[in-house]
Parts: structure tokens; sequence; C-alpha cells
């Protein structure tokens, strides 16, 4: 429907995949880049950017503390700071007003299922390393069930695993997606109106541009929080049995 | 009715209750964080923090429901 088209800068085909290079593959890179820039001045000596650095770190890491783990799971504080701030930076590049190249790089479903994957693949493969095959499959049926409740348990935790990485990627790319299906319907009835009639549309295209802005801090938010409560559940282990 | 039509109505449609569970469960969570920080004006950053994750996903599924509504319409 409504959405800034992608425009293939440099074709690429490797292996019979498309891997041509696209405004949305830029806009990731300099997602990246960004978070980045954020985190040097950090890593270098003490100084007011290091500071600086260090109240943003420390800032996120409380954020995120209610759901990530105590001391055992301190290790991953790096990588969820780093979701935090890439999901953070794609979803906000697409507040430049450039026409026809800077749109929300997670506003593409295939983006946001890769970031959701690649936190899937990660709990997965820290639960196993963590609690042992045994322990993995423990997980599934917690405590004393009996075994004909475990019948019923098992492929209900199964799916309700699976789901989560998809309801993950689905819902950071649906919020990307509509928010700006919705604020190009504005700008559509804006180039169509009549000069008196112009103020509302424009109003309106305001208002959503300020709800966009706070829904991408929001949604970063979350989807690191969830993968941070994902993660944690992950590495605890089971309940006894 | 030709196919069409149907469709528009049914996207419409589908949006429309969809958000009717969307608002009420919305609204529902927000009082309940006032009222929690009413009784507690001190644990406001956290209760706020947890409203916040909660409206995300409640809106989730709204969105879903909107996600749907444009496939029935047909182009995306």
């Amino acid at each position: 429907m409504h959405e800034i088209p992608r425009t293939v800068l440099f074709p690429l085909r490797v292996f019979g995949l498309d891997l041509s290079v696209t405004n949305e593959v830029v806009l990731l890179w300099l997602a990246g880049a960004a978070t980045v820039a954020v985190a040097l001045p950090g890593c270098r000596r003490r100084g007011p950017l290091q500071a600086v650095f260090e109240a943003l770190l420390e800032f996120t890491t409380r954020q995120l503390a209610p759901a990530g783990g105590g001391a055992g799971a301190r290790f991953l504080a790096p990588f969820l700071v780093t979701l935090f701030f890439f999901v953070l930076f794609s979803n906000l590049l697409s507040v430049v007003p450039v026409p026809a190249f800077f749109k929300a790089a997670t506003a593409n479903v295939n983006v946001t299922a890769a970031l959701a994957v690649l936190v899937f693949v990660l709990s997965q493969i820290l639960d196993f390393r963590h609690n042992g095959v045994r322990g993995y499959f423990r997980k599934f049926c917690p405590g004393d069930t009996p075994v004909w409740a475990s019948v019923f348990l098992f492929p209900i935790e199964l799916i309700s695993r699976l789901a989560r990485p998809f309801s993950l990627a689905f819902r950071l790319f649906a919020n990307m997606f509509a928010g700006h299906a919705v604020l190009l319907l504005f700008l559509t009835l804006l180039a169509g109106a009549r000069l008196l009639l112009a103020p509302f549309p424009l109003v309106a295209a305001a208002a959503m541009m300020f709800f966009e802005i706070a829904v991408c801090f929001l949604q970063a938010f979350v989807f690191t929080i969830l993968a941070a409560l994902y993660l944690r559940e992950a590495l605890e282990p089971g309940h006894g049995g | 009715m030709e196919p069409e039509g149907i469709a528009w109505l049914s996207a419409g449609l589908c949006m429309g209750l969809a958000v009717i569970g969307a608002g009420y469960g919305i609204g529902r969570l927000v009082a309940a964080a006032l009222d929690a920080v009413a009784r507690q004006p001190e644990a406001q950053g956290g209760i706020q923090r947890l409203m916040l994750l909660g409206v995300a996903f409640v809106e989730a599924l709204c969105l879903y429901a909107l996600v749907i509504a444009y496939m029935l319409v047909g182009k995306e």
C-alpha cells in the first residue's frame, strides 16, 4: 500500500540469491555505524564523552534489569544494549526527510525476522549449553507434572516457544510499517487538500510524526526487554522434578 | 456484491473490531497503572515501564489485525 519504494542501488546476485544493495541495506549499515559511533567514545580513555556513554549504558541496563537475570546474565548486557541501539537507530532513521530514500529499515518484515531469529537461536543455544539436552526438555514440563498432563503440556509449550520469535518480529514490523503507512496516508491527504483545508492534514501529520518517534523508542525498548526476558528464561534451570 | 467490495468491507470490520478490544485492554492497563501510582507515587518509574510493556503487547495484537486488513485490501 503506502510505502516508500525500495530502490536498488547496486544489483548483486550471489548463488542465485538476490543480495542487491537497496536503500534499506544502506540504512541498516547506517544504523550499524550509528550504534558503533555511540559506543566508541565509551571505549577511549576517561573523559566527558566516555562519561556520557557510561551514563547511557547505565540507564539502559537499569531499564532492562527487571527482565534480564541477575549476576548470571550480566554477560548478555553488551548484546542487549547493542540490540537496543541498533533497533532504535534503524527505527529512527525513518525520520530523516530525504525523499524516497530514508525509511525505517525495520519496516521490512525480513529485517525484523532476522533480528528475532537471532535472539531465538541465541536463546536456544544458551539453553542447551547451560542446562544440557536433558535440562532443556525438562523445562517443558516443570515440577511434578503427571505423565498424562505432560502429553498435553509438551506441544503447547513447544508452540508457545516457537511463537515467540514470530511475535517479536511481527510486533516490531507491524508497528513500524503501520505507523509510516498512516503517516504517508496523511501526507497524501495533505498533498491533495485545498489551501483552506490544508492545516488539518498538516497538523495530523505533524502529530503523527511525534507519535511515530515515541513509537520508535518504545518498540526498540520492548524488543530488547522481551529479548532479555527470553534469554533469561533460557538460562534458568528447570524447576525441581 | 463482488469480491472486492466484500474484501474492503471485511477489512474495515476487521480493524474496527480489533480496535475495540485493544482500546478496552489498553484503557484497563493504564487505569491499573494510574491506581498503582496513586497508591505508591515513588514506584512511578517501574510502574510506567511495566505499563508500556503491557501496552506494547496489546497494541501488537491490534496491529496483527491491521496487517490482515491490508492483506484483505489486496496491496502489500
